[in-house]
């Protein structure tokens, strides 16, 4: 890293204000810049060079088969040169299981729960909408009642929320069709 | 082991979190419909840059004008039952409150050798003051420290091991419990006044804040800890059956009101509110005993942690 920037005008702080015991301002803008510097900035790791295989005897990399393997892939097992090598939290992994571990379906999660409450509850600000979302809202909440949780605990309270709602909106509806409209068309007869 | 850093900065759109993960900062950014996640290896973390940014700007001064031009439309209001519209004014003024007693703002952005990212958990100054300084420990305790020549790199003694996660008391329990007691002395200035009328609109307006800030507080309860959540929780039960007692009395007096100007055409003083002095009696005593409780139980619960 050869610089930081101010995060108002990304403005160069220059060394002199880095690692001070308080903020100083920046040389652009003049607001207070605190910059905290440690020392990989400063001294990245240098990256081992591959050792080139001597016997046949000695196992290669999958990737590069003149370089000697150093270790194995903990996904597929591949043996990986110093260059493929990625020194992943707990392990070693070759580059194409460490991207399908990045993917984004790992590090990203959809809250149906939560879009199922919003389905259910949103609505019925317009009164009519809820004929239309209750059924989506009940599609989500019992189509992902057992999602996993990624990273964090997730309680369902949203979705015993959602299915409490969508009961009494459901009710709701069928007290309408049920006892209102057939009283309201039998007032309108004319009397005899 | 993994630890909140920083209790959840969060928005009725959005959220953000700092968890410390064993060697690893966890960062979790959510828009309520999907949360994402992101990780960093403190022997990764080349800098962190804090930038302050001062409390007022040109569309922040706006929007604060705006609400305390309702206030000012609230206090200017005649007697009469459209008072009741000042819940809008309540709420544009428990946002500048919260905004203003939150403090300055800042940008916290962290550099590795291949992202920059501005982790949006850290908004004010506050936040940063009481997360800065941890974050600069776990990286150091995996690092070592940067001399402030920049070249001399101080080894440092293995980190202790990290403090039990103390319970946090947010600014907000403070505002909540201020608020209960200073409505209790309204009802009581309006009660002593003989103007408990006029006081409908503005309790009303009181209790809606009460009832948002009781639940952001009920929220939190990760960080405020189990006694002050079900303090909360008490505070929203009781707004919620107040509010109820609120809105029958005057549903049921405007009825009557609406009539009699059917009839005979009643002016808005000749309302005759139900149940008025029984519940601002009502009102005004459980805002004060649950204010000032709370406030009791919030000073006890300082003093005895570690």
């Amino acid at each position: 890293m050869g610089y930081v920037v101010c995060g108002a005008c990304s403005a160069r702080i220059p060394p002199t204000n880095w690692n001070q015991e308080f903020p100083l301002p920046c040389p652009m803008c003049s607001r207070e810049v605190w910059v905290t510097v440690f020392p990989v900035a400063l001294h990245p790791p240098k990256a081992g060079l591959p050792e080139q295989v001597v016997t046949g005897q000695e196992a290669s990399c999958y990737n590069h088969v003149n370089n000697r393997a150093v270790a194995a892939c903990d996904d597929c097992g591949r043996f990986l040169c110093a260059l493929c090598d990625v020194d992943a939290v707990g392990g070693h992994v070759c580059p194409a299981c460490f991207e399908r571990r990045e993917s984004p379906a790992l590090h990203e999660r959809v809250n149906y729960d939560s879009i199922a409450l919003a389905l259910v509850t949103l609505p019925m600000l317009l009164c009519w909408l809820p004929v239309f979302t209750t059924p989506a809202a009940l599609f989500f909440a019992f189509k992902f009642w057992n999602a996993p949780a990624l990273v964090m605990p997730r309680s369902k309270w949203r979705l015993w929320l959602t299915l409490l709602i969508a009961i009494l909106q459901i009710a709701v509806v069928i007290w309408f069709f049920a006892a209102v409209v057939p009283g309201s068309r039998g007032g309108a007869l004319p009397k005899e | 082991m993994r630890r909140l850093l920083l209790p959840r900065e969060w928005s009725p759109l959005r959220y953000a979190e700092l968890w410390q993960d064993g060697e690893e900062l966890l960062y979790i950014h959510s828009s309520r419909f999907s949360d994402r996640y992101a990780r960093y290896r403190f022997r990764d973390i080349q800098a962190f840059v804090l930038t302050e940014f001062p409390l007022w700007n040109s569309w922040r001064a706006w929007w604060l004008g705006i609400s305390f031009f309702f206030a000012v439309v609230l206090l200017l209001a005649p007697p009469g039952w459209w008072k009741l519209f000042a819940i809008m004014p309540g709420v544009f003024l428990l946002w500048a409150l919260v905004y203003l007693l939150r403090g300055p703002r800042c940008r916290l952005v962290l550099h590795t050798a291949v992202s920059t990212v501005t982790l949006e958990a850290v908004c004010t100054i506050a936040q940063a003051r009481a997360v800065l300084p941890e974050l600069r420990r776990l990286t150091e305790a995996m690092q070592g420290r940067l001399a402030p020549d920049g070249l001399t790199v101080v080894t440092l003694p293995p980190a202790p091991e990290a403090p039990a996660p103390a319970h946090n008391t947010p600014l907000l329990m403070h505002v909540l419990f201020g608020m209960l007691v200073m409505h209790a002395l309204i009802l009581a200035g309006f009660y002593s006044g003989n103007k408990l009328d006029s006081g409908l609109g503005l309790s009303g307006t009181l209790l809606l804040a009460e009832l948002v800030m009781g639940f952001l507080a009920a929220l939190r309860w990760r960080s405020i800890g189990p006694l002050m959540t079900i303090v909360s929780a008490m505070v929203v039960l009781f707004c919620l059956a107040d509010s109820g007692v609120l809105i029958y009395s005057t549903v049921n007096s405007l009825g009557g009101f609406f009539t009699a100007v059917s009839q005979r055409g009643a002016k808005p003083e000749d309302i005759e509110w139900l149940w008025l002095k029984e519940q601002s009696v009502g009102r005004a005593a459980w805002h004060a005993v649950a204010g000032l409780v709370g406030w009791v139980l919030l000073m006890a619960s300082r003093g005895s942690r570690p």
